[in-house]
């Protein structure tokens, strides 16, 4: 809301000693920021009056004038003009060297097409005062020829306006009526008393108001004739419209937003030639459809409140006229109209045809019912007064409508205040804040009974009247006060929230950069990536960009193409990960997930690890076990979503939980994803992070071990096809039957194909470590367990000892 | 009488004792001579060995008559002495020399690059998070959770946003695609405050709780990315006030950003709270605190910068939780972590944060170590 400080003193008289930044302080000290402070007009220096001497034509050039120009100086000087009016005998605004022009123009001497120059005459709109630019301006004054066009008396006041931010619980604050008033509770100044406008009211011409829908509790219509078609506004309500961005029309037009802008109350002017019968406010029927204004035509709900005639909708009620009874430069009979219009109804039917006007800003935030007759009043004065003919006639005001509710009430003990903002302010200087606000105050048994003015909307609650009473004492005169008490027992779970930040530093700390992608991407690259089978959740209202129409199901996409970009720019991201939510129709899931890439940077002293699925395996393992996942009780297997490279990438599983995916990424999708060949073999993984709040990893009780280990190592001929978890698990299996005072590890160490190996098969390494929890191992006592298990994992013909 | 010869040549017994062993002085000299510890070790062998021409001349003792014996016998093991006595000393010095030779050999140029670990960082909001909420934990709030996709109820509603509220417009919200047959209309939370309804509803005060995480609202240019993260606060307890609002929230900064700035509050307007106020933190940068000494251009020459919202907990809102404001006083607030982190970290731009450039993840990325 642009608020301009000459029409605000029709409101105030501020105190003596009150100028722009302490208003400025007050209004933010109310809760209005102010978001800038401009001048409509900079101050011109080095711009006089001049007379035009002579005018010959520029020697060369045709449409060029020389004028030899008095500006009350020893000697006339010569300004080259090319403005058609140039002329002798005329007055005008000479900007001389050095003065600066709206736009940061400076003006030099200068030679035009070889004629010196020394200054500039000036249009209207070269001085900022107005949108005139066909020629130089001429002026009327009594000035002398030299006088600072500021003094000359033609320049229209510079205006100081104020661009102030409103809440949405401020409606009555959007004119500058509702900043004065707020201003001079503050103390600031004094509201003025309005002067009484008169007019005399008719029988003829009529209007008929009629109100069928609740959400118009008052429909006033003030029927007009006989008025000047197309008349301007004075020059003072044009200035003050320019000044807060209004462009001016004319009178009639320019009335209602004057007084919108003055009063707060939206008005709406009908051409009355248009309108047949009587004007209703009613529900609009479902598929009913309205032309407005801005030549959009809307279908409208059963939810939309419309102002119709006999005809139809006349326009969408408190949001936008109709194009049918727009006034027009012919109207000389109008019907005007100020209403009562319920907030919610406005507010959602702005919103469901996407209609943003001055109006329905008003009025979803709530008018003040009591301002709409006095509007309606103060408009025909002046329309009288700016656009009236002898044959003007203003008729009787039509008013339907059940009427505006009166205020709430609100119960409220001053005591109230200390207890809850924790400072006193005592029950007199309390009731006098509220009384300047428009409060009313009435003591009761049990405190006071408060009733909030007409123009607060939002008052309801004795919270609401300590911040009316805080605001004016001044939030700054709280003091900071550490509360005392211990907090009491937390019962709240914050436990995914820590396992989401202990997984980022776990991947930190396993040499990864954390990035953050978006959660939304492109509908073709989420449904590669989706490890469901249900259809990934999207936007209803996404942005433009299509690759964010999406709810990601799956880390990677985001990470893949972060690399990608890294990788054009030829930077480096060896390792890249990121924690965060993927979704889908059974809810959101918290997930990890990794990119490892070789570095490609070159060592003199090793060669880099090329990543493959073992390497995403160990990260993922690692991770999930630094995160306390009871890693070592789950099962691999080389299932896997089908993003991922089928014969290279497996799938970590505790009890009924997938942990993690890892493994190659399919070529296919890589491809896809835009990473280059150049970028070099690429592992990702997966984890998922929800399980983990259910898996705990019970820990075994320490137990020490006093004699050293044995180390065996087995070495089998498998038959390709068979895993070595098959061999793991058989020994596994068997290490729980042997004694209990043994400890029977195993781990592979080697895996071989090749000479010496038979077709179709692999060798396999197995070390094996034993220990005792009684005595050190003799050859006999290893052999003796050794021995068994060998012919347990050569049982079958797919196993061999290897020779 | 006594040798002036050193021990070294066969120590003071040498002079008194009738030398027995021919060559004795060249034997020592070529002890002193031996140019490697094998050369040394051979000389060794040959006179001291098993069958060494000393350990010889021991042996034949025995076949001496006794009066001889004893004399040529102590004239032998003085000689022996020496002779061990001048190898160890050969030997110690051999061993002196090949120990220097090997550590002038062995010298690297240690200015070569050694493979270097993979330094992982935490992405800097990760880091802010987590610095916002160690300041928090200081002050007593624990972690609460809140989901991203929410429900219009949770996200507005219950929070005394109803539809048709003007407030809603200040948050443009994505909303979803119907996913499943509730009936119900999800949204991408706008709003950590869904973190206050979900604590209302399921706890009893007093509580402290922070939930910090991911928004997003319908907005990307320069200073918005439709993605974003904010901390909320929350504290219900008996006694609570607007007055301990200003010293939580004006603690919580100094312990975040490390000093102390002033702050100020002014009154504003946020459906969810009564009286709402925003607080505003002298500029760390500039320090003016008022515009008049010129501010600076994060501040926007105001010395003030526009951090928080809060308020004291709307009787609707605490309604969700059958709490009134008489009995059960709370207050709330919310910020931007992005604003947090740009202005504690220097971060120049908002976007950056999820643009994934490695080199910005590895400059305002944090070691795992230092975050709290």
């Amino acid at each position: 809301m642009k608020i301009a400080l000459s029409w605000l003193s029709d409101f105030i008289t501020v105190n003596a000693g009150i100028s722009t930044p302490e208003i400025e302080r007050g209004l933010i000290q109310l809760g209005h920021e102010v978001e800038g402070i401009h001048s409509t007009r900079p101050p011109l220096a080095k711009v006089v009056v001049g007379h035009v001497l002579s005018r010959v034509p520029h020697p060369n050039a045709e449409k060029l004038g020389v004028c030899m120009v008095d500006a009350g100086e020893d000697a006339p000087r010569q300004i080259v003009c090319g403005a058609p009016n140039a002329r002798a005998g005329i007055t005008v605004a000479v900007a001389l060297p050095g003065a600066v022009l709206p736009g940061d123009f400076t003006i030099k001497t200068s030679t035009i097409r070889g004629t010196e120059s020394h200054g500039m005459l000036c249009s209207v709109k070269e001085l900022g005062v107005g949108d005139e630019h066909d020629g130089i301006w001429e002026i009327a004054t009594a000035a002398k020829p030299g006088t600072l066009l500021e003094e000359a008396g033609v320049l229209p006041p510079a205006e100081t306006v104020l661009d102030v931010s409103l809440t949405p619980n401020r409606g009555d604050c959007f004119s500058h009526l509702g900043l004065a008033r707020e201003l001079a509770a503050l103390g600031l100044g004094t509201l003025t008393s309005q002067p009484a406008l008169t007019f005399s009211s008719n029988a003829q011409p009529s209007a008929v108001a009629q109100v069928e829908a609740a959400a118009c509790p008052q429909l006033n219509l003030l029927p007009i004739e006989g008025l000047a078609a197309n008349a301007p506004s004075p020059a003072w309500v044009q200035q003050r419209l320019r000044a807060v961005g209004v462009t001016p029309r004319n009178a009639v037009v320019d009335v209602t937003n004057y007084l919108m802008l003055a009063l707060g109350q939206p008005m709406h002017a009908y051409d009355a030639a248009h309108i047949k019968g009587p004007l209703t406010a009613r529900m609009a029927h479902t598929g009913e459809n309205i032309n407005a204004l801005n030549d959009i035509t809307y279908t409208l709900t059963e939810h939309d409140l419309v102002i119709a005639d006999e005809t139809g909708p006349q326009g969408l009620a408190g949001i936008i006229g109709g194009a049918h009874s727009a006034v027009s430069e012919t109207t000389t009979r109008i019907i005007l109209e100020a209403a009562v219009f319920e907030s919610p109804t406005i507010s959602l039917s702005g919103q469901r045809h996407a209609i943003h006007t001055d109006a329905r800003q008003r009025f979803e935030r709530g008018t003040d019912p009591a301002m709409a007759q006095h509007a309606l009043r103060m408009a025909a004065a002046y329309l009288q007064e700016w656009a009236g003919t002898p044959h003007t006639k203003v008729g009787l005001m039509a008013t339907a409508g059940a009427g505006p509710a009166a205020p709430e009430p609100i119960r409220y003990h001053p005591a109230f205040f200390t207890r809850y903002i924790g400072i006193g302010v005592a029950d007199n200087h309390q009731q006098q804040i509220l009384e300047s606000l428009g409060f009313t105050v009435k003591p009761i048994m049990t405190g006071w009974l408060i009733t909030p003015p007409t123009w607060r909307t939002y008052m309801a609650t004795p919270e609401d009247i300590t911040e009316e009473v805080l605001r004016v004492v001044g939030y700054e005169t709280v003091p900071h006060q550490l509360p005392t008490s211990m907090p009491g027992q937390f019962a709240v779970d914050g436990r995914a929230v820590e396992l989401d930040r202990k997984a980022r530093k776990a991947l930190a700390q396993h040499g990864f950069l954390e990035a953050m992608t978006y959660s939304f991407i492109g509908a073709e690259v989420a449904s590669a990536f989706n490890p469901h089978t249900s259809q990934p959740l999207t936007l209803v209202n996404p942005l433009a960009q299509t690759d964010m129409t999406t709810m990601r199901p799956s880390l990677l996409p985001g990470l893949l193409a972060a690399v990608g970009k890294n990788h054009a720019n030829s930077e480096a991201t060896a390792k890249l990960a990121e924690v965060g939510k993927v979704y889908h129709a059974s809810g959101e899931q918290l997930s990890a997930a990794g990119v490892i890439m070789a570095t490609g940077q070159r060592h003199w002293q090793q060669a880099e690890a090329t990543p493959d699925v073992f390497t995403a395996k160990a990260a993922a393992m690692s991770v999930l076990e630094a995160l306390g996942a009871p890693v070592s009780s789950g099962t691999v297997t080389g299932t896997t979503p089908a993003y991922y490279h089928p014969g290279r990438s497996g799938t970590l599983q505790v009890g009924p939980f997938v942990l993690a995916h890892f493994g190659e990424l399919h070529p296919a999708l890589r491809a896809q994803q835009n990473i280059p060949a150049s970028a070099g073999p690429l592992a990702v993984f997966e984890i998922m992070l929800d399980p983990l709040l259910k898996l705990q990893n019970k820990p075994k009780t320490w137990q020490p071990f006093p004699y050293p280990p044995v180390k065996r190592d087995v070495s089998l001929v498998v038959k390709e096809g068979m895993s070595a978890a098959e061999m793991m698990a058989s020994i596994s299996k068997y290490s729980k039957n042997v004694s209990k005072h043994l400890v029977l590890d195993a781990e592979v160490f080697d895996v071989y194909r090749g000479a010496g190996v038979p077709e179709g098969h692999y060798a396999l390494g197995i070390a094996l470590s034993l220990q005792s929890t009684e005595k050190t191992l003799s050859e006999a006592d290893i052999d003796q367990v050794i021995a068994p298990l060998i012919q347990i994992l050569t049982s079958t013909p797919s196993v061999t000892l290897r020779g | 009488m006594r040798s002036p010869k050193s021990p070294r040549q066969g120590g003071f017994f040498y002079a008194a004792i009738p030398r027995i062993t021919q060559g004795m002085s060249t034997l020592l000299h070529t002890i002193q001579q031996a140019a490697t510890l094998a050369a040394l070790e051979e000389i060794r062998i040959g006179v001291l060995g098993l069958n060494g021409s000393l350990t010889q001349q021991l042996k034949e003792l025995g076949k001496l008559p006794p009066e001889e014996r004893k004399a040529r016998g102590a004239a032998l093991n003085v000689e022996k002495q020496a002779i061990t006595e001048a190898i160890q000393a050969r030997k110690t010095e051999l061993e002196e020399t090949a120990l220097a030779h090997r550590l002038a050999t062995e010298k690297v140029d240690v200015t070569l690059p050694a493979a270097r670990y993979e330094q992982g960082k935490i992405h800097p909001l990760t880091a802010a998070m987590e610095e916002i909420a160690a300041a928090l934990r200081t002050l007593g709030f624990v972690h609460a959770y809140g989901p991203e996709i929410e429900t219009d109820d949770y996200n507005f509603t219950k929070l005394n946003l109803p539809p048709h509220h003007p407030a809603r417009q200040d948050q443009d919200t994505f909303y979803l695609n119907p996913f499943n047959t509730d009936g119900k209309t999800y949204l991408l939370r706008t709003q950590t405050s869904n973190v206050q309804v979900r604590t209302l509803e399921t706890h009893k005060p007093p509580f402290r709780v922070m939930g910090i995480g991911k928004v997003f609202r319908r907005d990307y240019d320069l200073t918005h990315t439709p993605q974003f993260h904010q901390v909320e606060g929350m504290m219900v307890e008996p006694g609570t006030t607007f007055a301990h609002m200003a010293g939580v929230l004006s603690e919580f900064l100094r312990l975040f950003f490390g000093q102390q700035l002033k702050t100020r509050l002014r009154p504003h307007y946020f459906p969810f709270t009564e009286p709402s106020a925003e607080l505003d933190m002298q500029c760390p940068f500039c320090k003016t605190s008022t515009g008049s000494n010129g501010g600076c251009r994060v501040c926007k020459f105001s010395g003030w910068i526009e951090l928080l919202g809060c308020g004291m907990v709307h009787r609707n809102v605490l309604a969700v939780g059958g709490l009134t404001p008489e009995q059960h006083p709370g207050f709330a607030f919310g910020a931007g972590v992005e604003r947090l982190a740009m202005l504690k970290y220097g971060v120049p731009d908002l976007r950056l944060f999820y643009e994934s450039h490695a080199a910005f993840l590895r400059q305002y990325g944090k070691a795992p170590v230092s975050a709290a």
